[in-house]
């Protein structure tokens, strides 16, 4: 069998070139931490693996690359994707401003009602800030968008912005399936509530459509 | 020629794999490749798609995409290739016809439909909603003979579409674009897969 988990969930990494995306990634995925400084090419997978109500869960992280350069392909992996975390960093004022310029291209490429978190980034840097979390959260809350300070070289708060996404998505998930449930019965059955099932047809021949021997 | 496809996958539309089975391994060894690598694979070679589809000259994408050309009418067509699986299962009473029979539009109009090496090919066919199933096959044995392989190939894997849109997505307790768990999919994707072998 394909898959020894139960869901896969497909969650987006976006936000400026060097505000850390990678790294945070990589403090979540891997629990480690790199000073080295590779700009990401195209894209990057981690994937990792966690239980959430006794179901696996498989989150695919896609960690893409924040130059220019690759915008026009970074802008096709938005297809799909549960959540999408929107990194800035709160040492560099324009990286903040630019989350609205990402939360447009969230509008045009992503799906409708699709999961956002704004995390700001090496908090660590007391010393450096321009971005005061009061300023962020102001904004995040007139989007209502959830908002989180981390720092993936001090491992705070890193945890706590993927699994928020995590269990958000879940709970969304479950909430359609039993939406759909809920409009199947409701839609297609006739005024006694019964449901036809006998005209579906079948296009590999075999079901119930009577081709036997 | 038993044995000439590898595996299968199901990629959904947003690049995640939701099925992959391996035909030739028997069911003690290990697999090659884990799950986690095998969702970078389908996650690369989703951009690798994306961006093929990028390649295409601008002077065709303006001649052709008015609206992106999504019309059944004007879509190039894959041949029908008769005689694939299901129609010759011996040995057993059951006889369905064809799941179909005629020529069929191809959606995959500038994305990757093939990929040749040395030591396997890849084939991918994707559907107007943006699924896609790639069959993986030897270089050689499957070739041999055979006129258009990408078309048998279209054909096979729109077969396996079928199976998919019957049993997968008629199921009451699947989750849309989620992995495949499936019992009665798994068992007639691989007797279907066993016929073909049969066959070449």
């Amino acid at each position: 069998m394909s898959g020894d988990y139960d869901y896969l969930f497909k969650l987006l990494l976006i936000g400026d070139s060097g505000v850390g995306k990678s790294c945070l990634l990589l403090r979540f995925a891997d629990d480690t931490y790199t000073q080295d400084y590779i700009s990401t090419i195209g894209v990057d997978f981690k994937i990792k693996t966690i239980e959430l109500d006794g179901k696996t869960i498989k989150l695919q992280i896609w960690d893409t690359a924040g130059q220019e350069r690759f915008r026009t392909i970074t802008s096709s992996y938005y297809r799909g994707a549960h959540g999408i975390i929107i990194v800035y960093d709160v040492t560099d004022l324009q990286s903040f401003q630019n989350v609205k310029t990402w939360l447009q291209e969230i509008d045009r490429f992503g799906n409708t009602g699709v999961l956002k978190v704004i995390v700001g980034n090496k908090n660590d840097l007391k010393d450096k800030k321009v971005v005061d979390f009061e300023t962020a959260k102001e904004f995040a809350d007139s989007l209502n968008i959830p908002i989180l300070e981390t720092s993936a070289l001090e491992s705070t708060n890193v945890e706590e912005a993927f699994f928020t996404m995590a269990r958000e998505i879940k709970e969304n998930v479950s909430k359609q399936q039993q939406d759909q449930q809920n409009q199947g019965q409701g839609g297609q059955g006739n005024e006694n509530g019964e449901v036809n099932l006998k005209n579906g047809k079948s296009l590999t021949g075999s079901g119930a459509a009577g081709n036997c021997c | 020629m038993a044995g000439s496809i590898e595996s299968l996958m199901i990629i959904n539309k947003s690049g995640g794999l939701i099925y992959h089975k391996e035909f030739n391994n028997d069911a003690n060894s290990k697999p090659r490749l884990s799950s986690n690598e095998m969702l970078v694979f389908a996650g690369t070679l989703h951009g690798a798609y994306t961006i093929a589809s990028r390649l295409k000259p601008k002077a065709i994408q303006l001649k052709n995409d008015s609206s992106y050309n999504i019309n059944a009418n004007t879509a190039p067509r894959v041949p029908y290739v008769p005689g694939l699986g299901v129609n010759q299962c011996s040995g057993t009473t059951f006889k369905a016809p064809d799941f179909f029979s005629e020529s069929f539009p191809s959606w995959n109009k500038t994305g990757i439909k093939q990929i040749e090496t040395d030591d396997f090919t890849m084939y991918c066919y994707q559907t107007l909603t943006g699924v896609k199933f790639i069959m993986v096959t030897l270089p050689h044995s499957w070739v041999n003979g055979l006129q258009q392989p990408i078309s048998v190939a279209d054909n096979i894997l729109r077969k396996v579409y079928c199976l998919y849109s019957d049993y997968v997505m008629k199921s009451p307790f699947y989750s849309l674009e989620m992995p495949i768990k499936n019992d009665i999919f798994d068992k007639k994707l691989k007797s279907f897969i066993a016929s073909l072998q049969r066959d070449f």
